[in-house]
């Protein structure tokens, strides 16, 4: 429960149709370091909301601090892979591993056999039973790009009440139920980065002059240098902003290049590409076999595009894209969908071998 | 779980309304909860109503009923305290010395006073969580003349330590510094009494033993000099004006007399409780520790362990689900906090893994209710532990 109305919703829902509920809520990351419990967490006022709305329901609810291993698994991930020049999704490392491993660990330890969320997507049942992931109800609010590195056995115990529901009646049901959390408005940042400037995350984390933060080159393909950059972490491919000027058309970033520090810039029509490579893969059904035609989604509610599976083995899959696509960006993750909105697996997006 | 069979160890945190104080409250209301200030007859029973309270909460304390200050509670009371003495005496650059355990309230209005020009000095504890009397005096050296108030509590509320409040004061009216002890915890499961710690200053609040929540006493002997925290009228001296709470002052005097009344009974009572409990955790929980188990004293309704290895949410939550209500540490803190100040102080539980569980007993507390809730920890704990073993894994 992250004190969103979301989550408020989802445990009322669980709720009302009997489960015995355990209300949880995940302290992740606090600002700075002075004694005496002056620092600032993420999400404290959803703390206190995640609170009255148990209170509200009648349940427990608890607060797990995860601080330490969040730290270790989302943001030193954030910090070396913008450092390789590639683009993470924290959101991602911390559902595959905060909260969908090491909190359902306490859950475990609790005795509940189920674990409900508030996010935006079904589990559906296959020919032979085991669980599958699907897309939600609400098209605009989907939410699997975000859960495809769950674990299999997670996703057999999982409980996504409001995946059936649209936003708009989300909200009206959390309005009749008179849950302080209706109309909340929702948070897109993230919460280790709370005013959009990940950039200064970065510098404080990395080591002084490291090449990531250290200023750099804007070349062309041909090598031809345009102006200089103050650091490659701020840049990830498909980005307009920030690049020089000077040209008849539009520039995009085309390529980090984290061994010179060159930030390659191109036309748009030099930045599509047909052919998709991912590491880390996690399957949450059957891999699927050379050949198979599948949707791919390569960014968050970026259109699901055809594709062909060119290889899928167990950690990693590559895909020959229908059309080309525009920002492939490695670091992102390439989720792939069968034709019923099934999720059939997921990987974080590298460079083209 | 329905709210009969749940068992409610979390007396330090708040406990629930007692008889007397339920009897004296529906006395009051209806027929005294006026305004003391009132100058009609309605006014006059409210007063009288107030000013017994006073007179027998003075009486129970070793105070005189002028040195009685009714507030809104403890933390009203810590804050006037120590903020109303160093703005009492502001430009003269006053000391105040205070332990590293002290309740927040008087942590943070310390930190206050020295932020407006105030010098603090915040004594260590030792691994029992005891004050040492001769650190006091050393700190007092400093004060050179200039006007000095230390600021010892009489018992902890996290892990129950007593702390040597006589030979502080004693170190402390030696030295010409005045001393404020906050007696929250202590009073109504000690023999609490001015007679035998001469405190120039000492807090007290209701719901710790059964009264409302929202009353609390300072007792200001003589003529102390505390600025007002608040403005706005006479009552309480001027030290905490606004409309007076009768029946709240008159619940919570109702309280005092049945919980200090009851002492001969309940302190060996409760005793025998904790630390058949300890036995028990020591027994069913490896590695377990007992908090403050050498001090001096320890308050003897109250029992802090700390479980290494265990995550602290998971054997809350554990215990709540087995209708076991009791607390992790301090009950005032939030989401905000790292740890207990308290437990860092005394140099315990520095792993970051380490759940920490402190159980209160209250007037009806009953040996088999406090047999449940140690077995019920001792399984709460192995899982506790069992989640956080293999951390490390994919």
């Amino acid at each position: 429960m992250s004190g969103g109305v979301d989550s408020s919703v989802s445990a009322a829902m669980l709720v009302r149709a009997g489960w015995r509920v355990v209300g949880a809520t995940v302290k992740t990351f606090c600002y700075g370091d002075v004694p005496d419990g002056a620092r600032v967490c993420c999400g404290l006022e959803g703390i206190a909301d995640a609170k009255a709305v148990s209170a509200r329901l009648g349940i427990p609810h608890q607060v797990f601090d995860l601080e330490e291993a969040f730290t270790r698994d989302v943001i030193d991930d954030f910090v070396s892979e913008y450092a390789a020049g590639r683009t993470p999704i924290p959101c991602i490392r911390c559902n595959s591993f905060t909260k969908f491993r090491d909190l359902v660990r306490r859950a475990d330890a609790l005795g509940c056999e189920f674990v409900g969320t508030g996010h935006y997507a079904r589990v559906v049942r296959a020919a032979d039973g085991t669980a599958r992931l699907a897309r939600g109800e609400d098209e605009r609010k989907d939410q699997t790009y975000f859960l495809w590195g769950i674990a299999r056995s997670v996703l057999e115990r999982l409980l996504l009440p409001v995946g059936e529901l649209t936003k708009t009646e989300v909200r009206a049901a959390a309005r009749a139920l008179g849950l302080v959390t209706a109309d909340k408005p929702e948070s897109f940042e993230i919460c280790f980065v709370p005013d959009g400037d990940y950039v200064a995350v970065l510098r404080r984390r990395l080591p002084v002059a490291h090449p990531a933060v250290s200023p750099g080159a804007f070349v062309l393909r041909d090598g031809t240098e345009l102006g200089r950059h103050e650091g490659y972490a701020g840049f990830t491919v498909g980005q307009r902003k920030g690049l020089p000027g000077g040209f008849p058309e539009p520039m995009f970033v085309l390529e980090v290049r984290p061994g010179t520090r060159e930030v390659v810039i191109g036309p748009r029509e030099a930045l599509g590409r047909s052919r998709l490579a991912a590491e880390r893969a996690n399957w949450l059904a059957p891999i699927p076999a050379a050949g198979t035609e599948v949707g791919v989604r390569i960014r968050h509610q970026a259109p699901i595009v055809p594709a062909h599976v060119e290889r899928a083995a167990s950690g990693d899959f590559s895909l020959e894209l229908a059309a080309p696509q525009d920002a492939v960006t490695p670091g992102q993750s390439a989720v792939l969908y069968a034709e019923d909105g099934v999720v059939l697996g997921g990987g974080v997006i590298v460079e083209p071998g | 779980m329905s709210a009969t069979e749940r068992i409610y160890l979390d007396h330090a945190a708040t406990s629930p309304l007692r008889p007397e104080a339920r009897a004296a409250w529906e006395a009051c209301v209806g027929a005294a909860d006026f305004n003391p200030a009132s100058a009609h007859a309605f006014g006059r029973a409210a007063r009288d109503v107030l000013e017994r309270a006073r007179e027998e909460i003075a009486v129970l304390l070793g105070a005189e009923r002028r040195e009685v200050i009714f507030t809104a509670g403890g933390t009203v009371s810590d804050n006037l305290a120590v903020l109303g003495f160093a703005r009492a005496h502001a430009g003269k650059s006053p000391l105040l010395v205070v332990s590293a355990v002290e309740h927040k309230a008087v942590l943070a209005a310390s930190r206050r006073a020295e932020a407006e020009g105030a010098e603090l000095v915040v004594l260590p504890v030792d691994a029992s969580g005891a004050v040492d009397p001769a650190a006091v005096e050393r700190a007092l050296a400093r004060a050179s003349g200039r006007p000095a108030l230390v600021s010892v509590m009489w018992a902890n509320n996290e892990v129950g330590a007593v702390q040597p409040v006589a030979d502080i004061s004693r170190v402390a009216r030696a030295a010409g510094a005045l001393f404020h002890t906050d007696a929250v915890q202590a009073f109504g499961k000690l023999p609490v009494s001015l007679a035998d710690v001469p405190a120039d200053l000492l807090t007290v609040t209701g719901h710790k033993i059964g009264a409302p929540v929202g009353i609390g006493v300072l007792v200001a002997r003589g003529e102390v000099a505390l600025e007002p925290l608040i403005h706005g009228g006479a009552q309480e001296r001027g030290r905490w004006p606004g409309t007076q709470n009768p029946c709240g002052a008159s619940a919570f005097a109702a309280a005092a007399r049945a919980a200090v009344s009851e002492l001969p009974e309940s302190v060996p009572r409760w005793t025998a409780m904790r630390d058949a409990l300890a036995a028990e955790l020591e027994t069913g929980v490896e590695g377990l520790v007992v908090h403050a188990e050498d001090a001096p004293a320890r308050l003897p309704q109250l029992l802090s362990v700390g479980i290494p290895g265990a995550d602290a949410a998971t054997l809350l939550v554990g215990l709540d689900l087995e209708g076991i209500a009791v607390s992790s540490g301090s009950a005032c803190s939030s989401g905000s906090e790292t740890g207990s100040h308290v437990l860092s102080a005394m140099g315990v539980g520095a792993e970051r893994t380490y759940a920490a569980v402190r159980f209160s007993f209250g007037p009806a507390t009953t040996g088999a209710e406090v047999r449940r809730a140690g077995e019920a920890t001792v399984r709460a704990a192995a899982r506790a532990r069992a989640v956080l073993a293999d951390r490390f894994e994919p």
